[in-house]
């Protein structure tokens, strides 16, 4: 899900005080410390994605909000 | 905790649960989390001397949730898709005696170890820790004080769903601190791959 359409499911939720902050890329290199996703797994990503893809996967950031 | 909201529909069901079939898996297969670098990385020092080793171990989140969700003595807070119980043992230790912490988590074995490590921080008299998926919550309507979660949201096939439920069990005025992965857009080479799906 997309930060902007994560944002607009929580206001359709009924959240308010929305905010979205803390961005932080995840990249190939950042997922090999989870034993989820194998070495072979990890280095068929790097084999295929371009250097710059591989370096940013994701973004993880931090969802506050309250209910009314 | 007894009420379990409304019957999901069976197109819903199948995805929901090739999904956790797949996550089950691969949470089943593995030996350890992501273990002490990724958690002094994430978490505070005065927060990673909270936590006894097998909760650090066994640390497969995202981000920092308890340090987002200020929370307070005497509260209610919900972790959803505790794992092995880190966010839970923090988020016990700043409720106190008088608050009560619920660990939401849909593997049996997970729960099992969250239950161990919260016994090993010493907040196991306020941790009650449940089976249960984030698309039907096992929590009464408006009794929550904070929800939190680290990177779980993300694997719901329903993640509207997921709000919603959020939204119905916390009490008027509680907050919500989630840390997840968001994305723009996915190459189709992790899109197709299940082994994706499960972290």
């Amino acid at each position: 899900m997309s930060e902007r359409v994560f944002d607009k499911q929580l206001k359709k939720a009924g959240f308010r005080d929305i905010e979205i902050f803390g961005h932080q890329p995840y990249g190939v290199d950042d997922l090999a410390p989870y034993p989820l996703f194998p070495e072979p797994f990890l280095d068929a990503l790097r084999r295929l994605l371009s250097p710059e893809r591989a370096r940013n996967l994701a973004t993880a950031v931090v969802i506050r909000a309250r209910k009314p | 905790m007894s009420e379990v909201p409304r019957a999901l529909d069976s197109r819903d069901l199948m995805r929901q649960q090739e999904i956790r079939d797949v996550a089950d898996q691969a949470y089943s297969s593995i030996a350890t989390g992501a273990g002490r670098p990724m958690v002094e990385h994430l978490y505070d020092p005065e927060q990673v001397a909270l936590l006894p080793a097998g909760a650090i171990n066994w640390a497969l989140g995202v981000g920092n949730p308890v340090r987002n969700a200020e929370v307070r003595a005497g509260e209610t807070v919900l972790d959803v898709g505790c794992g092995g119980g880190i966010d839970s043992i923090l988020a016990a230790k700043l409720v106190g005696a008088s608050g009560r912490v619920i660990g939401l988590d849909a593997l049996d074995i997970m729960l099992e170890r969250a239950r161990a490590h919260a016994e090993d921080a010493g907040v196991a008299n306020r941790c009650e820790f449940l089976a249960g998926t984030m698309e039907a919550i096992p929590a009464l309507d408006g009794s929550v004080d904070v929800a939190i979660s680290n990177g779980v949201v993300n694997l719901s096939p329903r993640k509207t769903r997921v709000l919603a439920e959020l939204w119905r069990v916390l009490k008027p005025g509680g907050r919500l601190a989630v840390v997840d992965f968001v994305v723009d857009d996915l190459p189709p080479e992790v899109l197709t791959s299940d082994t994706a799906w499960a972290g």
